[in-house]
């Protein structure tokens, strides 16, 4: 082995230690017995339930109104295309604390929305309108590049074989796309699963209403470090559950 | 009938064309002619600046008056260049993707039938197909849709030089059993002359010739179609003579005749089997005579490909016999000589 690639080597073992030190200490720290109890807490059962919830309704929202929007971009030039596209990924770079300032200005009590009866603080929906806010960029950068790397000629086939473009995305752009859009799935709800900052903002953090399992956790930290540490496992275990399960459902369908 | 006229900036396109119920035009040119422009025309994936294309009674464009009908509403069968099968659906799912009748499934399986894939290929995704597979999966799906007019985008290029064979023979069976207008676009005059009733050659935007391809090869319109073709073209002046041959006095040097008339600056065209190959200055009964120098020999088969050069490059095409029998070699000098009556000139 040259020196170089021993080089590269010892790169990847420490960017891997570095990331997956932080997991695995969590349960090394909590015992399976106390990972079973932590869930017994009805507190942390309300948090788990509440969190699979609004993430679900998220990126559910996200899906079926980001799906269509990816593909109007992938498929269509227009002026100011490009200012669409990164007004569309700004909320990747935004911090969480901004985001949440932006929602409340938005669709807070006193938001710009208010007059006309849109407010949604406090309440189970807030948490789902600033899950939907963080995560949607990730799904639809994703969908629109899944889409525009498309063969061109499979939708030009569908178009003379008599399907309009509605049906061309329904049975031909979609199912090729699956990959490309399972990944996008993936990312965006592994984004709202672990979302905090916004959500803490805008929602508060409300036991059953809006307290997920982040904020849960962030309470419990300084008073009871070791329920902290039992619900941030059950955490790392649903999340890979459920990124998991999104890729093998869609990997045995594609 | 399909009408098709149309004018765009997208690869300098201006043409009209017509083709009748039943038959084949092949438009063949050099990539970048607009020869995909043109059946993409035709079925509305392309919408040129000014264009009219009508299929028997039904106008599908018409930008005078701002008709414009979608794809999905014309009826082509359009079989793509690399046939773009639906990569997720089996092969019979891809030919029902264009069946609307009902008895979808066992309609798409006779249609794959007839271009001989059985059951068990027929729920093979387009990967595990082979190539000649995919052509017949795509010429079946075209076919399904009951087209008014049948596209062909370089339906043979994806294929291996021995599946081509019954490929060619396949799709001439089917051309010549239908009875709609079909249309051809290849790079190769040679395939275009085999599937085509007419070819037109397509250069730089604009269709430089249309008639049937024995036509083509005999008289070319001009040095562009001859060099297609595979003639081999030489340059020069011609002028009249006495004896009601032309005389043409090649640039780079030496003369030739021939029996067309032109005046002025001419492509002279022949064939390289037409050219014959003969030790020193032999008299013979054909009238032209060129001092060659002999650049390079290829055999292809029995024949030999013999690269010239006199002034200007020209080749010859002679058995691996004379080759022999002559101690053809590069750098050898023999003279070439062919009929007054094989030259076409063309004016430039």
């Amino acid at each position: 082995m040259s020196w170089f690639t021993a080089l590269l080597w010892a790169a990847l073992a420490l960017t891997l230690a570095f990331l997956v030190l932080p997991v695995v200490a969590i349960f090394i720290d909590v015992g399976p017995g106390e990972l079973i109890s932590s869930l017994d807490d009805p507190a942390a059962q309300d948090a788990l339930w509440l969190s699979l919830r609004t993430s679900v309704t998220a990126v559910a929202i996200i899906v079926v109104v980001g799906t269509p929007a990816a593909w109007l971009l992938a498929t269509r030039s227009f002026r100011g295309r490009e200012l669409v596209v990164t007004l569309v990924e700004l909320p990747l770079v935004l911090p969480p604390a901004v985001a949440g300032i932006g929602l409340l200005a938005a669709v807070g009590p006193q938001g710009v929305l208010a007059p006309l009866g849109v407010s949604f603080t406090l309440s189970t929906a807030a948490v789902v309108v600033a899950l939907t806010f963080v995560a949607a960029p990730f799904y639809l950068r994703q969908a629109q590049s899944a889409f525009a790397a498309l063969d061109r000629s499979w939708l030009d086939a569908s178009r003379t074989l008599g399907a309009g473009e509605a049906r061309t995305l329904a049975r031909v752009a979609i199912p090729a796309a699956m990959p490309g859009l399972s990944a996008g799935l993936a990312l965006a709800w592994g984004r709202a699963l672990g979302e905090f900052g916004a959500t803490l903002m805008f929602a508060g953090s409300f036991r059953g209403v809006t307290q997920t399992v982040p904020l849960a956790i962030y309470e419990r930290f300084s008073t009871d470090f070791t329920g902290a540490l039992g619900l941030s496992a059950v955490l790392v275990c649903v999340s890979a559950a459920l990124l998991l399960a999104v890729k093998l459902a869609f990997r045995a369908a594609g | 009938m399909l009408r098709v006229e149309l004018t765009t900036a997208r690869a300098g396109l201006s043409l009209a064309l017509e083709v009748g119920a039943g038959e084949c035009v092949a438009l063949a040119g050099p990539s970048g002619a607009g020869k995909t422009t043109v059946l993409q025309t035709v079925a509305g994936l392309f919408r040129p600046e000014r264009g009219v294309v009508a299929c028997g009674p039904s106008i599908w464009l018409d930008t005078a008056s701002d008709v414009c009908v979608a794809p999905e509403r014309r009826r082509c069968g359009y079989v793509f260049q690399d046939y773009a099968l639906f990569p997720h659906l089996s092969a019979w799912r891809n030919v029902a993707y264009g069946i609307y009748a009902r008895d979808r499934r066992k309609r798409a399986y006779a249609y794959l039938e007839r271009f001989g894939i059985d059951g068990r290929r027929a729920e093979a995704r387009p990967a595990n197909l082979s190539g000649g597979e995919r052509q017949r999966v795509a010429l079946a799906r075209a076919l399904a849709r009951d087209p008014e007019v049948l596209l062909l985008d370089e339906p043979l290029s994806a294929l291996d030089a021995r599946t081509r064979a019954s490929a060619t023979h396949e799709l001439l069976a089917v051309l010549h059993e239908l009875r709609i207008p079909s249309l051809l676009v290849t790079h190769d005059f040679a395939e275009a002359a085999q599937f085509g009733d007419r070819v037109g050659v397509l250069d730089e935007g604009a269709l430089v010739q249309l008639g049937p391809p024995a036509e083509l090869s005999a008289r070319p319109a001009s040095a562009f179609v001859a060099d297609f073709t595979g003639a081999v073209v030489l340059t020069g002046i011609a002028s009249a003579t006495a004896d009601g041959l032309t005389v043409v006095a090649l640039d780079g040097g030496g003369s030739i005749v021939s029996t067309d008339t032109a005046e002025g600056p001419v492509g002279a065209s022949l064939y390289p089997w037409e050219i014959v190959l003969e030790a020193g200055s032999a008299p013979s009964s054909a009238q032209n005579h060129l001092a060659v120098e002999v650049v390079s020999i290829t055999e292809i088969g029995g024949r030999a490909r013999v690269a010239l050069l006199a002034g200007q490059p020209l080749v010859a095409e002679v058995t691996v016999t004379s080759v022999a029998a002559l101690g053809l070699a590069p750098g050898a000098r023999v003279t070439a000589t062919w009929k007054a009556a094989a030259t076409r000139l063309t004016p430039r």
